[in-house]
Order: structure tokens, then sequence, then C-alpha cells
């Protein structure tokens, strides 16, 4: 979908009070400081025991900690476990 | 990973992979994009991963692992599938599955143990064997026992019932019965209302009944007040009833007491003995202090059974202790003799007495005795004069009869 397309969605979205992620945004969701859920991503882009990259619409998200596993992987869902120190926002459309 | 994750995990069946290659981020993600969800994903080292699959997506792992130069080798297998699969190439084990679990259904459909409670002695036997006769035994059908028809069939063949219960736990009939108060039994049965004790009448008030007695009367214990049958000259066809009604009489109440001047006290002395009854079905093992150790004792008998649903076994175990008491001797003098002595004597009195007598007169004496051993002995007697309510009511035995000199009463 173009930019502008993508913008005007967010914007309706946004005017009807709808959820943002039903639209493509980024959700990230963290449960204490064991678990971390992402939806609406687009893969990994690195992937260690200390330290999780992952590629959205809205940038990289960096999650640094230890002994990470990733309890499951979909197209459109990730769930992280592990103890998580650090969880970073990068530039949008950056790369690894 | 939730439990039910796992347990969903075990019984669709999974397998354990660990894939080997430079680009192993791109093989995640070219999988999840061909529908095969990995999971448990752990890196064992830099050039390696460790991750869980089910059976059934496996193979179609191949296609991205040669997208990404991955090399993905099977580590083990998990899950019932495969528990099943392997099970299958053994039948004796199969054979021995079904075998023991024929067994335990054919025990678990038999009764074979049943509990009677709340009754004792004679009535007890009665029950047992309508039960036996019923059916309900060591070794019957659980099916065939209906809880519901057996108590009806019980309270049909033992009119002295009050209630039963029969209750199926596991292979256990636990049946608790208790049998009819007389009070209940007799509620509606005709009788009289005879006498408590000794007394002057003083008022009758008949609420049912002919009365057979008026103010003034001197009667005994046991002498009809109120009769429940017709009298001489009552219509034809009256019939006995159940004579009702309260009696006022002046009664006397004596009591007495005596002590030395020794008071002797049992006390707990701390020691204790226990022993156990264990009961499995029909069999009951002694271990430990069954028998008392110890002169003066009392002892205490605590039931027990297995908890929760394991109750339902035929086990019982009954804890018995007993506690050893020691003696006590306290000297009194003589005022704490006569006290103590004028108290019994009160509360015998008392005791003879009905539930709420109006006390009239109070009368007390109370003097020492030596005795031929140079002791001391403190009697004390007391007699109380109280108007009370001296009716009680006693069924009738026989036939109808009519009571001698019987006036014409209201009922």
């Amino acid at each position: 979908m173009a930019r502008s397309g993508k913008r005007w969605l967010a914007g309706a979205a946004r005017a009807l009070d709808l959820p943002p992620e039903a639209f493509g945004e980024t959700r990230i969701e963290m449960v204490g400081r064991r678990r971390l859920i992402i939806e609406n991503h687009r893969g990994l882009l690195a992937f260690s025991s200390r330290e999780v990259v992952v590629d959205t619409p809205n940038g990289r998200v960096a999650v640094t900690g230890r002994g990470f596993v990733i309890e499951a992987i979909r197209p459109d869902r990730l769930r992280i476990a592990g103890l998580i120190e650090e969880v970073r926002l990068g530039e949008q459309h950056g790369t690894v | 990973m939730g439990l039910s994750e796992r347990l969903a995990d075990y019984v669709r069946g999974y397998v354990v992979v660990r894939a080997v290659g430079e680009r192993l981020p791109a093989f995640l993600n070219l999988a999840s994009r061909g529908g095969i969800e990995l999971r448990q994903v752990s890196r064992p080292g830099p050039h390696a991963l460790v991750a869980r699959v089910s059976a059934s997506q496996y193979p179609r792992l191949r296609h991205p692992a040669r997208r990404a130069g991955v090399r993905v080798r099977l580590v083990r297998r998990r899950g019932l599938p495969f528990v099943l699969r392997r099970v299958a190439h053994r039948p004796g084990l199969v054979a021995g599955a079904v075998v023991a679990l024929a067994i335990m259904v054919a025990l678990y459909s038999r009764i074979w143990a049943v509990e009677v409670d709340g009754v004792t002695g004679e009535q007890a036997e009665q029950l047992r064997s309508t039960l036996l006769a019923l059916g309900l035994q060591p070794g019957a059908a659980r099916a065939a026992v209906d809880p519901r028809r057996l108590e009806q069939e019980l309270m049909a063949a033992i009119p002295e019932l009050a209630w039963v219960d029969v209750h199926i736990r596991g292979s256990l009939a636990r049946v608790e019965a208790r049998t009819r108060r007389d009070d209940q039994r007799l509620a509606l049965a005709p009788g009289d209302v005879v006498a408590a004790s000794d007394g002057l009448v003083v008022q009758v008030v008949a609420a049912s009944g002919w009365p057979v007695v008026q103010p003034g009367d001197v009667v005994r214990r046991g002498q009809i007040l109120i009769s429940g049958r017709p009298p001489l000259g009552a219509p034809a066809d009256a019939q006995p009833v159940r004579a009702a009604g309260v009696v006022y009489a002046r009664t006397w109440a004596e009591g007495f007491a005596e002590t030395g001047l020794e008071l002797r006290v049992e006390r707990p002395s701390g020691h204790r003995a226990r022993g156990l009854f264990l009961k499995v079905g029909p069999w009951q093992f002694r271990l430990g202090a069954v028998e008392p150790p110890f002169v003066r004792f009392r002892t205490e008998i605590r039931h027990r059974r297995l908890p929760g649903p394991l109750a339902a076994l035929p086990l019982r175990w009954d804890h018995v202790i007993h506690e050893e008491l020691a003696l006590e001797r306290f000297a009194m003098d003589l005022e704490q003799a006569r006290r103590l002595v004028e108290e019994r004597a009160l509360e015998q009195a008392a005791s003879r007495l009905g539930p709420t007598p109006e006390v009239l007169t109070q009368r007390l004496w109370t003097w020492e005795e030596a005795t031929g051993e140079g002791q001391v002995l403190v009697r004390s007697r007391v007699v109380i004069e109280a108007v009370q309510d001296i009716s009680t009511f006693a069924p009738h035995q026989g036939p109808s009869q009519v009571p001698p000199d019987s006036p014409s009463g209201a009922s």
C-alpha cells in the first residue's frame, strides 16, 4: 500500500477512534520484564540469546537482555520470553 | 509457555529440530510466512537454533531451509502420536494395560465394603440383615444398587427408622440411619398422662382426655392423672385418645451427701499411650497400645479416613488415646467440707425436681459424725418442697380399658 494510502488509513482510524493496530500500526506489549509481544511485525532481523531485533512498519525494535527464547513466531505476531533489560525503537524504515 | 499450550503440543505431537547456518533469522521469517509456526526457538550457539514444530509441519521446513541456506536436522520426537506409534509395536504392553484397566473397572464396579452408622446393637444387626436381604453386601454390583430405592425399602422394612441415607462412594457403601426417638414414635399414639413423681395435686388442666384426679388428691408415681381411654358413660363411638395436659402438685425432693475431710480429685497426669486400629474392608488390625497400660485412665477414640475422594476407599483408622489420671488428695477443714456436702445435697435434690419447679420451702441439715477409725464424716440432707408439673405421657400398652372411678371428662 502506498505511503499516502497508509497515512489516510491511519488518519481515518484516529478520527473514528479505531484501534490503530487494526490498520497495520505496530503494537508492542510488555508483560513484566519476562515477556514481550510484537504485533504487525515484518520479520526478524537478528536473534540471539541476548538480543532480538525485529523489523516493523514503524521502525526497528531492538530488545536486549538475557536468555531470550522466541516462544512463537507467526507472520503477524511474535512472542519473546527472557529477562528484558532494554527495548529500543529505531528509525523508521532503517536496516540492520 | 502455558500448561494448555504444552498439553495441546503433547496431544498433537511435535518434533524438536536443530537448524545450522548463517541466515537463521531469515529462515525463521520464511518459515513463518510459509504458515509454519516455530515455537520455543532458542539459540544454543552462534550459528544454530533449536525449535519445536508440529509433526505435520515438519516436512514443509525443507523449502525455507533451502532458500535460507540452512541445514535442518530432526533431534527428537515428542507427544502422544509418537507414544501411540511406539506402543502399537508392543502388543504385550497394550494387552497388559487393557487387562489392568479391565481389572480396575471390574473392581470399581463392585461394592467392597458396607458401613452402617448411626444405629447400634440390635438395630444395627437388623439393619445389616435387611441390607443383606435387599442385596447390598460386599461383592454386589454397583450398578444394581439404587440408593433411593434401597432407602425406601429399608424404611418400609424397619418401621423404627426415622430416616436412612444410603450413600455410595467408590467401592464403599455407607448407610447412615437414625431410629425414631420415643417421643416421635409415640407422637400420635393414644395414652395417658401419668404422674412422674409422688405429690399432692394442686391443679389439673386437661387439654385432651379425661381427668381422673382432682386438687387435694395424693398421687403416687406412675398413677394415671388424665386418662386417654373413654370412661364409662362415654358415647359408644368414643375412641381412645392421646391424653394431654398439665397437673401441678406439691412435691418433696430429698438430697443427701457426705464426705470425709479429704477430697479426692482425678486429674490428667500428662502420660499418654496411643494405639491404632487399622480397618481395611472387613479386616481389622491392631497396632500399638490398644490396651491401656494405666490403672486410672480415660480413653478417647478418633476415627480417620483418607482425604478427599480417597475417602471412598474402604480404609479407616481409629486412633485410641489413653490418658492417665492421677489421684490427688486435698485436705479440707470442717467449714469447707460442710459447704461441699451442702452443695452436693442441694444439687441432688434439685436434679430430682422437674425443669421449672416453684420452690416453696427448703430445709437443710448438716452434721458431723465420727467413724470408728478416728475419721470425721460430714453429712448433709436437704428437703425441697415445690409446686411443679408432674405430668408425663405413657402410651397405652394393652387393649383399651376403662379406668376405675373415671369421671366424664372433656376431650
